[in-house]
């Protein structure tokens, strides 16, 4: 970390979502509570992540209140306990899911979410549940399965790919560019994984050509955090009602702050899923630790 | 709001105007509203960044869950939790507890621990969220 204004400005930005969860380690928060003191700019962009005024983090979140049918089925293990029994307890957060028209009990669990599954005292859930939590619709563990034996290769390290595409029986071009200047015209920027990056939200990509393509702008959660993370292999996967048409395997660092895919010619209209796979820690190739890759779906919807 | 976020899928503007309901409904239980539709306005501009970082509405999610257990099962990391999340700086807690800012930071760092623990033994798109979100 570099010691210049412009690199702990830059490190200060980096801190503040974990700042403002209350996560950030000892040694750090005294520093960036030095720097917070002194930069405006710093103080502008953590004041949206503050509760708005009037209201408290000790009750349930408007957003989960206005979005409660669907988002709180999603709820597992101890958070959903802990909602569970706030809601026994709190008159004022019934009335408010009253009020927004929903029943004060959690909805049931996707029948196709493991809810069965016991918490193991480990980080190694994280690759099996982002695979459920963020939505998969569709998406099955068998098709992970096959996505990784239909595309075994190893491209390492490249800034483009050709790819062979299985659409409507017929092979078709797509090129896939990485490492690709984020301000690129026409970009989209892809929010982090949450509720409302489920695939029940497309998110408008606009006509897509040969031309334009379609540049999409990774968010933190898509960029390595260690130059280890970023040997790790990255299957990104274009499908449409579950089938693949493109799919592009190489390293996770390759793919730098944002992707373009260019099809040969002009996307159909309609709605598509953007799939990123992430192995885990095992070598490239290798069987792995065993656990199941890492899964983030964007539904897209171009026109 | 439809308006003014019309540049958002439209099933977003609804949750997002459907939250912003809610916290009108909210804040008109606890006080008068003086004037609804000024405060309505007042509240596009979060939902539009909202809708942008959806991120957002997780942090929302994962402060009201770590209160929520430290409410049942840790008074004291309860109440330094509630302040920091309400006011989100140290400093100033530090000042109205009278106590040096390193000695409130380093209570709070044992009830991280804790959270931290949480996270990493939780199932639950929350805990998930604060692992992808690398703040755990």
């Amino acid at each position: 970390m570099g010691t210049g204004s412009a690199s702990a400005h830059d490190w200060a930005l980096r801190q503040l979502l974990a700042y403002s969860a209350g996560l950030l380690p000892e040694e750090e928060l005294l520093r960036l509570e030095e720097h917070l003191h002194a930069c405006p700019d710093c103080r502008s962009r953590l004041a949206p992540l503050k509760p708005a005024s009037g209201t408290s983090a000790e009750h349930l979140p408007a957003s989960l209140i206005a979005t409660w049918a669907r988002s709180s089925a999603l709820l597992e293990g101890l958070e959903r306990e802990l909602v569970e029994s706030h809601l026994e307890d709190c008159a004022e957060c019934r009335a408010e899911l009253s009020f927004a028209g929903h029943e004060a009990v959690i909805a049931d669990a996707p029948p196709d979410r493991p809810g069965s599954r016991p918490a193991r005292p480990t980080g190694g859930w994280l690759h099996s549940l982002w695979f459920w939590v963020i939505g998969l619709l569709g998406a099955t563990a068998g098709v992970a399965a096959w996505l990784f034996a239909a595309h075994p290769a190893w491209l390492g390290g490249t800034g483009r790919s050709m790819t062979a595409l299985r659409s409507f029986g017929h092979a078709v071009p797509v090129t896939f560019e990485f490492a690709l200047d984020s301000l690129s015209a026409g970009a989209v920027k892809l929010p982090e994984p949450g509720f409302r990056a489920r695939a029940a939200k497309p998110i408008e990509v606009g006509a897509v050509t040969n031309v334009s393509g379609m540049v999409f702008v990774l968010p933190p959660a898509l960029q390595p955090p260690s130059p280890e993370a970023g040997e790790r292999r990255m299957v990104i996967t274009l499908l449409q009602d579950g089938r693949e048409l493109a799919s592009h395997t190489g390293p996770f660092y390759a793919l730098g702050d944002a992707i373009r895919l260019r099809p040969e010619g002009r996307l159909e209209a309609g709605d598509y899923d953007l799939r990123f796979s992430l192995d885990s820690a095992g070598a490239p190739g290798e069987a792995g630790s065993g656990e199941p890759p890492l899964v983030w779906f964007y539904r897209l919807r171009a026109r | 709001m439809k308006r003014k976020l019309k540049s958002l899928p439209e099933d977003t503007v609804e949750d997002l105007a459907r939250e912003a309901m809610v916290t009108l409904y909210r804040l008109s239980r606890r006080e008068t509203l003086v004037n609804p539709d000024a405060l309505a306005t007042t509240l596009v501009p979060p939902a539009q960044s909202a809708g942008k970082e959806a991120g957002v509405d997780m942090l929302e999610l994962f402060r009201f869950v770590v209160l929520e257990h430290f409410r049942q099962h840790d008074a004291p990391c309860h109440e330094l939790a509630i302040e920091f999340f309400t006011e989100l700086s140290w400093s100033a807690i530090a000042r109205r507890q009278q106590l040096r800012h390193s000695t409130v930071i380093k209570r709070w760092s044992a009830c991280m621990e804790q959270v931290r623990e949480l996270a990493y033994a939780q199932r639950g798109p929350v805990w998930e969220w604060a692992r992808q979100a690398r703040i755990v």
